[in-house]
């Protein structure tokens, strides 16, 4: 990748908690480790679901990073986000304060925010009646509540907005953070993308015949779920630079379009998704440029998987054995809002130089046991990362970071 | 490339007092509510038993019974408003190029309605609907919906800041079409009303058991809503080249936190004051530009003298002289399409010169002392107007559009 464009928005700062780990360093540990974060539930007990496993946080207790007072009122999904958020600000080494909080924004990407508590309340509802609803409930039951939380938390005061689409809302988060802080809007925003397991989300994909059914998963046997809240703090290049805030890297292009599906599918043919990686590309500079790594959509989904995979063999003919491709929601399971992590590892992949685990599609053959089979984490030069964000429904995104 | 000015070239509205933007505007000036008895869900138990419905609606009336399947009533309603928009726009035939159309859309519990009869279905362990009906779960579907009806491939976004989240995605419409980034976006929102926000807002004592009265002394809350508006839009110099009629310019929007609390908006409306700011700042105008407001007026005790103090701290003196209305008296609050009938009601004031009315007023509350339009519509000339969307989560947005120079 030559002659490379840029946003001029760099990320400063990470916070993970997800199926492989509670904090970045340890999900990234464990990660390049190969372990997997798939696993029998716990949490809870899926009833109305044949499936009872995936990447579920474990051991989260969030007495461990905030008051009772202040996270007894709120979902999962919104106890995870804010804790992330407390990592993220302080890896960012971003202080708040009366000069600066009304200029630092919270963007969140979010399938179906707090879900389990969603439906708790409905619960409520129909078993108590009008009268027997839980009011303490209803106000978490809003997709937009994890990032209001966030900016209750830190009194965050900038631009805010949640974006719920399918597959791709942290990946919007993403690109609109990007845009409102190169127009100016804000010096910094805090983009938290998150949805929690919970037995709603498990009946419904589980019904709609959307889940893998084995824990050893299926390739193109159907999805993995998974949770976790991922925070990148966003800003300016200039701004990081002044304030010498560690700089993970700088998104360096993006884009978004469409492809023509039906209801809960994905594009067929994949002319989108080509297009949207190659205006990426453009955008980035150089439509012939070769990223190190990709960070993959791909999710042991029949339709999707061996797409992603052609879609990316055409538009890299040129130089396909040198790109290393990760598949982290082979590992970690996947959730709506998982965009925001999977960038974050491409950019802990460029901070360490260190190529996580990856796969080669050609072993790869739908309707076997995965089996693990995968290239084990190695060292090596990364520069440029690519990120793929395909959902059913129709909707890409593809973002390109690179070393500052 | 230079930012483009931008326009809206289309509306499209089905809410409780009219299935399209005639009736709509025609019963809204008229002074007719759409609040009253329901009957989409039994009301028995609560303690308020009145919401603003689309009455008498089929899918039926618009789309073939094999269309209308796997939609949700929220579904429906959208897709019945983006035809009607995509018409008004002389664009029903489509678009010459399809990858350069957004589709930018807002929701807050958007199609849950359908969802919930699922649900229940699945807790009577009752042997119910097929689960196809679940994929109108997703906040993201009408998007999708309305993207693979006409062939649209540009970009995609749904937004859920709750009762903002229309204002902001026109928002978000006007940054892409400024920018150049697309030619076209089809934005807006839909909203039906569901036993879960209809017995949330009842378990909060946030309705009002009669329809409710935005800034008067007696307000007990806000009625509930559902209905779909979006609109059109387009770089101005393309709507002229193609002919099309443009009904406004939209000149800046902007989105603020109040991080105060998660339901009840900041006391000063800190949070009120910069969204407004933020969308005056970003159109380039001063204050005095300003000479219409749609408030968000939900007719909460809260609400109403938060935003009449937050008009004031930003128009000074002015604002007790700046004509400010709620249609949520007319249509009740649609929550995520709450926005964007305000915004279409504010156009069509601009297009008309007719100040839509805020009904049920009956006793001046002093904590409200702003120049509300109550209870009769207004002929007024105006050229600018504010629209404003607060939500759950103190997340505000404002947008304002003028009349073309």
């Amino acid at each position: 990748m030559n002659g490379l464009a840029s946003t001029g928005i760099v990320v400063t700062g990470i916070g993970i908690i997800g199926s492989l780990g509670i904090g970045r360093e340890t999900f990234w540990k464990n990660f390049l480790a190969g372990q997997s974060g798939i696993k029998p539930i716990q949490e809870f007990d899926p009833l109305e679901s044949k499936i009872h496993f995936g990447g579920e946080v474990e051991g989260f207790r969030p007495k461990d990073y905030l008051s009772p007072l202040v996270y007894r009122k709120m979902g999962r999904a919104s106890r995870l986000a804010v804790v992330a958020s407390l990592e993220a600000l302080q890896d960012a080494g971003l202080e708040i304060n009366d000069l600066n909080r009304d200029r630092i924004g919270v963007f969140a990407g979010t399938g179906y925010g707090n879900s389990g508590l969603t439906d708790e309340y409905f619960v409520s509802f129909m078993e108590g009646g009008p009268q027997g609803a839980n009011p303490l409930l209803f106000a978490d039951t809003v997709p937009n509540t994890a990032g209001s939380h966030i900016s209750l938390y830190h009194r965050l005061r900038g631009p805010i907005t949640t974006f719920c689409q399918n597959l791709i809302s942290a990946e919007l988060a993403l690109i609109y953070a990007c845009r409102q802080l190169q127009a100016g809007s804000a010096e910094a925003i805090l983009v938290v993308g998150v949805d929690e397991l919970s037995p709603i989300i498990m009946h419904a994909f589980s019904v709609l015949k959307g889940l893998n059914s084995s824990i050893n998963p299926i390739l193109g046997g159907g999805l993995v779920l998974g949770e976790g809240a991922c925070v990148l703090v966003l800003e300016r290049r200039e701004q990081a630079l002044y304030r010498r805030a560690p700089i993970y890297g700088e998104v360096a292009a993006f884009a978004l379009n469409s492809g023509v599906t039906r209801a809960g599918h994905f594009e067929k043919e994949g002319r989108a998704m080509k297009m949207v990686i190659q205006e990426c590309l453009v955008k980035g500079g150089d439509r012939r440029r070769t990223p190190d790594l990709i960070s993959l959509s791909a999710d042991f989904s029949g339709e999707l998987d061996p797409l992603e995979f052609r879609v990316l063999r055409e538009v890299f003919e040129y130089d396909w054995s040198g790109i290393a491709l990760s598949p982290l929601k082979y590992f970690a399971g996947e959730y709506a809002g998982m965009g925001a992590l999977r960038l974050a590892i491409l950019l802990l992949a460029i901070r360490d130089q260190m190529i996580p685990p990856t796969v080669n599609p050609d072993q790869l053959e739908s309707g076997t046991p995965w089996d693990r089979r995968y290239l084990p984490a190695r060292p090596g030069e990364i520069n440029q990362g690519l990120l793929t964000g395909f959902t059913f429904g129709g909707g890409n995104a593809c973002l390109a970071v690179q070393r500052v | 490339m230079n930012p483009r000015r931008v326009v809206v070239t289309g509306l499209g509205v089905i809410a409780s007092i009219g299935r399209n933007r005639i009736e709509f505007w025609k019963n809204l000036i008229a002074g007719r509510t759409g609040i009253g008895p329901f009957d989409l869900f039994d009301p028995t138990g609560f303690r308020v038993q009145i919401a603003a419905q689309v009455r008498n609606f089929s899918g039926t009336d618009y789309f073939s019974r094999r269309e209308i399947q796997r939609l949700s009533r929220a579904d429906l309603f959208g897709l019945i408003a983006a035809q009607e928009a995509l018409g008004d726009a002389g664009l029903e035939n489509g678009f010459e190029s399809p990858d350069r159309v957004a589709v930018f859309l807002g929701a807050a519990a958007g199609g849950i309605y359908s969802t919930e009869i699922y649900r229940q279905e699945v807790h009577q362990r009752k042997k119910g609907r097929h689960p196809s009906f679940l994929l109108s779960f997703p906040f993201g579907g009408l998007a999708d919906q309305i993207g693979n009806r006409y062939g649209l491939t540009g970009p995609r976004a749904t937004i859920n800041t709750a009762c903002s989240s229309t204002i902001t995605a026109i928002g978000l419409g006007f940054d892409w079409v400024r920018d150049g980034l697309a030619d076209f976006a089809v934005t807006g929102g839909a909203e039906s009303l569901s036993q879960l926000t209809f017995s949330g807002f009842n378990t909060l004592k946030a309705l009002d058991p009669q329809p409710c009265r935005p800034f008067d002394r007696q307000r007990q809350g806000l009625s509930l809503g559902e209905g779909a508006g979006m609109m059109i839009l387009e770089p101005r110099e393309k709507a002229q080249a193609r002919g099309a009629k443009m009904y406004a310019e939209i000149l800046g929007y902007g989105t603020s936190a109040d991080a105060h609390h998660i339901t009840a908006p900041h006391p000063e409306g800190y949070g009120a004051v910069l969204s407004m700011r933020r969308a005056i700042l970003q159109a380039g105008i001063t204050e005095a530009a300003v000479d219409f407001i749609s408030a968000h007026g939900t007719a909460t005790p809260a609400n109403d003298p938060i935003e009449t103090r937050a008009i004031k701290q930003v128009f000074g003196e002015r604002a007790s002289r700046i004509p400010v209305t709620s249609i949520k008296s007319s249509i009740g609050h649609c929550l995520g399409s709450a926005g964007v009938l305000g915004a279409e009601a504010a156009i069509l004031a601009l297009l008309h010169g007719v100040l839509p009315p805020t009904l049920h007023f009956k006793e001046r509350d002093p904590d409200c002392d702003l120049d509300v339009v109550f209870n009769q519509a207004r002929e007024k000339g105006v050229d600018t107007v504010l629209c404003n969307a607060f939500a759950f989560g103190g997340n505000n947005s404002s947008i304002i559009f003028s009349k073309l120079r």
